[in-house]
């Protein structure tokens, strides 16, 4: 991995977009246009015209302006998937000539969960890295939002090479439901901005310790399901301690869930006078904290902007080649896919597959194979929901 | 040679399998003749034409008997199919003989009610295997003669199947017509010609992935644990494919077997390939990790079912010697790879052991039911009964 560390110095650097979709995609995105000032390079798209208008980021992207007339999805994600589709070649440009996608939305509405598996389909067919960055909605959102959420998650964390949930059900749950609704919301846009930025940062920035686009690589392979994250700020004395704490302790995942990680990426971003003995520190920290056997790939880099601060971010993934350790508080959604196949499946189908949800080609006359209220005689790709590039 | 060739016919989904083998000075097998015949009329293992299988039976028999230079009046039926199934049954005696020393009397006694299985009235059993035997409050007592103790149990896994599925198959081969000598489960066939004595046990999970039907077996300190059917197989990948790109049978086939992969290769994201043009089915590049991925999750389905269903039966110990596939799928590329994945223990592609002749096959892992039922077969020969406990017993006990 060093090797290829080495070799970047004569290859250019990866080309990086950071897309967010739909209402909380644009949201996050104008928070890291916002506070790092047009150093990421974002892209927003919607399909509500006044308020991508509103968006303050440099590419603005408005898709499915036919089915949707610019008033958004309405919450139906297969809106959001015609919008797709009728705007295939709008979305095309934006991934042309990108090596890594950061795809940014909110799970449960329109847009977010109807674009956003169409876009990571459409960015791996042209062999682009993506890492999608959701949130989940809050359980007062409604059952049905929920649902949409959970299948729209589903779908994703089989297309895309690293899926990171930000649940936002898991703040409410932190708070004890005192934070105010705003503040909640923007908590969650915090988390998702952050983790982008800190992502970003490895793959982009001037590393001391370089995580590179082939440890992602690397990760993709071999995780699976949905990432938790967490990050921890600190300035001043003991930062290092403190940032490594508070992102083990942050609310979003928890040092237990960190303790039954399989793998863990680790950004450390800090002002220019960051030492060594600092970075150590932070490892050792996160270290002691995961489980036995735990793989963690750390990077650190500078950003002068960082006003002698320590930003720790980690992405946890509870799987390592499918190891099958689960975190079952955590991966609610993941593993509701998993164990409750049964009992999601009826819906679990596509809607632009419904027609030929029951095919089952050459085994329609014959007894069908039923394993736990599945016909397995239907190809697991249909009950699965997964759809496939033809 | 003192005993006669033993011919084992396998009628699978995708070809009709028929080999002569008889037994080498040494013990091993000699494959002596094969005949091979595309299979119609078999779906997912089972029989649903008749006259159709009959031919294809009877076409692999003439070749087998042209290339073995024997004519065949009898041969071995290795069966499969969605409705076998294993358990445990379990007898238990009172002790009777003097001074409470178990007696041969005892150990028959105790056979019989644990294979005294209840089963519905259109079940057959197919096999029973000897686990262990239990003396008062010890388990796993390998052989009781001669202990002492106040009750006898002894645990029987039953293989068993719907009659009148078992007898269509062996309706087929009655029609060609040829006898039928006796009926095993491919599965437990294909167990036979791959796995060592050490790797029964240290325990292994055989896997035979055939065109209709997976079938497994695990065994664990040299005993058959569990056993099962899933009518799930390689003909379920092929129309999974049929159905995700809108191809005919035969080009999906080709797909599969030229490009298929059931691990997902995320080197080639953007690589395409295609099947040659049919009528009514044009030349259509396919994506091939889209290809990949409907192979995926079917492969990865089949084996997380039979990792379910072990994990269901209690008697399932530890597979130390890992997971061993068999059948045509066995081929496929990454299939080991997903396989340790899914069970996460070492996994390989099956070696028929203790075989020569005929190259191909002995070294197939296709053809290690048909293998394992010759295998059987010369076991079992003396017995003309079929489904001789005493052998098994000899089978299990006497080789290990």
């Amino acid at each position: 991995m060093r090797d290829a560390t080495n070799e970047r110095v004569s290859t250019p650097r990866e080309r990086i977009r950071i897309i967010g979709i739909g209402k909380a995609g644009c949201s996050v995105i104008d928070r890291i246009v916002e506070r790092w000032e047009n150093r990421l390079p974002t892209v927003a798209i919607h399909t509500h015209e006044n308020m991508l208008a509103a968006s303050t980021a440099p590419t603005r992207l408005q898709i499915g302006a036919v089915v949707s007339k610019g008033m958004g999805c309405g919450g139906d994600p297969e809106v959001g998937r015609r919008a797709a589709e009728d705007d295939a070649a709008l979305l095309g440009n934006i991934i042309a000539d990108t090596d890594i996608a950061f795809l940014v939305a909110g799970l449960g509405g329109g847009t977010g969960t109807g674009v956003m598996p169409a876009m990571v389909r459409m960015a791996r067919e042209a062999g682009v890295l993506t890492l999608c960055f959701v949130t989940t909605p809050f359980d007062f959102e409604g059952d049905s939002r929920k649902t949409r959420a959970e299948r729209g998650l589903a779908e994703l964390v089989d297309l895309a090479d690293i899926t990171v949930v930000v649940p936002n059900q898991r703040l409410f749950e932190v708070t004890g439901g005192e934070a105010n609704l705003k503040d909640a919301f923007s908590q969650a846009d915090e988390a998702l901005s952050t983790g982008v930025y800190a992502i970003w940062q490895l793959v982009s920035g001037h590393g001391l310790i370089n995580v590179d686009f082939a440890d992602l690589q690397n990760l993709a392979h071999n995780t699976g399901g949905a990432c938790g994250l967490a990050h921890g700020l600190a300035t001043g004395r003991q930062r290092a301690g403190r940032a490594a704490a508070a992102a083990l302790d942050c609310p979003m995942l928890g040092s237990e869930a960190i303790g039954q990680s399989a793998a863990l990426l680790v950004s450390v971003v800090g002002s220019p006078d960051i030492t060594l003995r600092e970075i150590n520190e932070i490892t050792g920290k996160v270290s002691a904290a995961a489980g036995r056997g735990a793989r963690i790939f750390t990077g650190a880099t500078i950003d002068a902007d960082m006003n002698d601060s320590v930003l720790v971010t980690i992405v946890a993934s509870r799987r390592w080649e499918h190891d099958g350790a689960q975190d079952p508080a955590d991966a609610a959604s993941v593993s509701a896919k998993k164990q409750g196949r049964s009992k999601q499946k009826p819906q679990a189908t596509q809607t632009d597959l419904a027609l030929t949800a029951m095919r089952k080609g050459r085994f329609k006359d014959v007894e069908p194979t039923i394993f736990q209220g599945e016909d397995l005689d239907v190809p697991t790709f249909i009950r699965r929901g997964i759809a496939v590039d033809k | 040679m003192a005993l006669p060739p033993v011919v084992a016919v396998e009628i699978g989904t995708v070809k009709v399998v028929a080999l002569v083998g008889e037994r080498r000075e040494d013990g091993g097998i000699a494959i002596i003749g094969m005949g091979e015949h595309s299979s119609r009329g078999v779906r997912k293992g089972e029989v649903v034409d008749l006259d159709n299988a009959v031919a294809c039976v009877r076409g692999a028999l003439r070749g087998a008997e042209e290339s073995a230079q024997v004519t065949i009046r009898r041969v071995h039926v290795a069966v499969s199919g969605g409705h076998i199934q294993s358990h445990i049954n379990r007898g238990s005696t009172r002790v009777l003989s003097q001074e409470g020393e178990i007696a041969q009397a005892d150990i028959d006694e105790v056979m019989n009610l644990a294979r005294a299985v209840n089963l519905p009235p259109d079940r057959e059993i197919l096999h029973t295997i000897c686990r262990h035997f239990c003396v008062d409050d010890q388990q796993y007592v390998a052989n009781p003669k001669g202990l002492s103790g106040a009750k006898l149990s002894l645990d029987m896994l039953a293989l068993h199947g719907m009659s009148s599925r078992l007898l269509n198959t062996i309706k087929v081969v009655q029609n060609v017509p040829i006898d039928v000598q006796d009926v095993a489960f491919g599965g437990l066939c294909a167990g036979l010609a791959v796995l060592t004595p050490e790797q029964k046990e240290a325990g292994a999970l055989v896997i035979d992935l055939g065109g209709g039907t997976t079938d497994y077996v695990a065994y664990c300190d040299k005993m058959l644990a569990s056993a099962g059917v899933l009518a799930v197989g390689g003909e379920h990948v092929t129309n999974d494919i049929s159905l995700a790109f809108n191809l005919s049978l035969r080009q999906a086939e080709f797909l599969k077997i030229e490009h298929g992969s059931a691990v997902v290769d995320l080197a080639n994201r953007t690589k395409r390939v295609s099947a040659p043009p049919e009528v009514g089915f044009s030349e259509r590049p396919v994506n091939l990790p889209s290809l990949h991925t409907v192979i995926n999750v079917r492969m990865k389905e089949v084996f997380e079912v039979i990792k379910s269903r072990l994990e269901n039966c209690e008697s399932a110990g530890g597979l130390g010697a890992g997971v061993v596939l068999t059948g045509g799928c066995a081929k496929m590329k990454g299939v080991t790879e997903l396989a340790e994945k899914v069970f996460n223990v070492p996994c390989s592609v099956g070696v028929v052991r203790d075989v020569d002749g005929l190259a191909a096959a002995s070294e197939g892992p296709e053809y290690a039911v048909a293998v394992g039922m010759v295998r059987y077969g010369l076991t079992n020969t003396q017995e003309e009964s079929g489904f001789s406990f005493s052998e098994w017993l000899k089978g299990f006990f006497g080789k290990g």
